[in-house]
């Protein structure tokens, strides 16, 4: 047997006679043996002190109490605990909603933290339709800059 | 050690208190005041103390009974302020604590001495039986509050493992380790003041 095998039979044993592995162990370990004296008077003196009645309520102590209770200032600490309660948890709601409130005003459109909202989805449709767009003769006359000296280049290799 | 959770007349009364009624409460604290007062006075060991003690515990159940919520039986649920409030007691206590030797009779050491170099007493005499029960309550004195508190609900309020898990709100795993500290170093407390006479 080991050690703590027989320190938990000493230790939390409820008595009766020792098991012969026990007393075995405690035969041929000094510490164990010393351990299991001197716990057994720590004990004996556990059980005569758990014996003894506690004290018993002085007369009228319920009756005392119950007006201590009833007093205007307990039932009003009562209540304050209960909003106290219920307040810390309407402070911490109103909190965190004003925080994420705060985020979604503060935070880029579209980044890391936040995806693309259909606004932004729209707009990146409309520029890819722009640049897939053919070429409206309205623009040709805002480019009209550009295509003669085109045309002038080609005039120049076909020379 | 616990009460049946079912009593029906009991969760009236409970619901009542958590309503603010102290009439309902006052029928709680009759049919607890006694574990309650036990409990303390051997978490304490003052019996002057006591009744101060169980007022405060009764007035801060009353307070805190909306937080009931019926997981336990309404006589853990007491055991678990007793407990706390007698640990706050004792760790506010222990500073202004005089040591226990020094305290104890000429007489009293003397017949402890016989009994420390004697194996472990059957049938023993009444003034051994004081001598034992004085070194067990100054030994307890002298330990730490959380110490006290698991020492005194397994030794003296005799619970099992499980019930003072649960009061405690511990695995029983836990419970088991504290106990087995608790009472090492108690043994070491015990053997200082012996190489100490």
């Amino acid at each position: 047997m080991r050690c703590n095998e027989a320190r938990s039979w000493f230790e939390d044993g409820e008595g009766g006679l020792m098991p012969a592995a026990v007393r075995d162990h405690l035969r041929t370990c000094p510490a164990c043996q010393t351990d299991e004296q001197d716990w057994g008077l720590v004990r004996t003196g556990f059980q005569v002190l758990s014996r003894e009645p506690g004290p018993d309520a002085s007369p009228g102590f319920v009756a005392r109490l119950k007006r201590r209770l009833a007093e205007p200032s307990l039932a009003g600490r009562a209540a304050a605990q209960f909003w106290d309660f219920i307040g810390r948890r309407v402070i911490l709601v109103g909190t965190l909603l004003t925080l994420a409130l705060v985020m979604a005003l503060m935070l880029p459109p579209s980044g890391p933290w936040r995806s693309p909202t259909a606004l932004d989805l729209s707009l990146l449709q409309a520029e890819m339709t722009a640049e897939n767009d053919p070429v409206l003769p309205d623009d040709i006359g805002s480019n009209q800059g550009v295509v003669p000296n085109v045309r002038a280049g080609e005039d120049q290799e076909g020379r | 050690m616990a009460d049946s959770p079912g009593d029906s007349q009991e969760l009236e009364w409970i619901q009542r208190a958590q309503r603010g009624d102290a009439e309902a409460f006052g029928l709680l604290v009759e049919r607890y005041q006694r574990r309650v007062f036990s409990l303390a006075y051997h978490l304490v060991n003052d019996h002057e103390e006591v009744e101060d003690l169980a007022q405060e515990i009764f007035v801060k159940a009353f307070l805190g009974v909306r937080g009931y919520d019926g997981r336990s039986s309404f006589a853990t649920w007491l055991s678990r302020v007793t407990v706390n409030h007698c640990y706050d007691y004792l760790r506010r206590r222990r500073s202004s604590r005089v040591l226990y030797f020094s305290q104890m009779n000429e007489e009293g050491q003397r017949k402890l001495e016989g009994k420390a170099e004697s194996p472990p007493p059957e049938g023993l005499h009444v003034e051994d039986r004081i001598a034992l029960r004085d070194l067990a309550s100054k030994l307890l004195n002298r330990a730490p509050a959380e110490d006290r508190v698991i020492l005194g609900l397994k030794e003296l309020e005799e619970l099992s493992v499980q019930e003072i898990a649960e009061v405690l709100d511990l695995k029983e795993s836990t419970v088991k380790v504290r106990l087995h500290r608790a009472r090492k170093r108690m043994l070491e407390d015990f053997r200082r003041w012996q190489r100490g006479r």
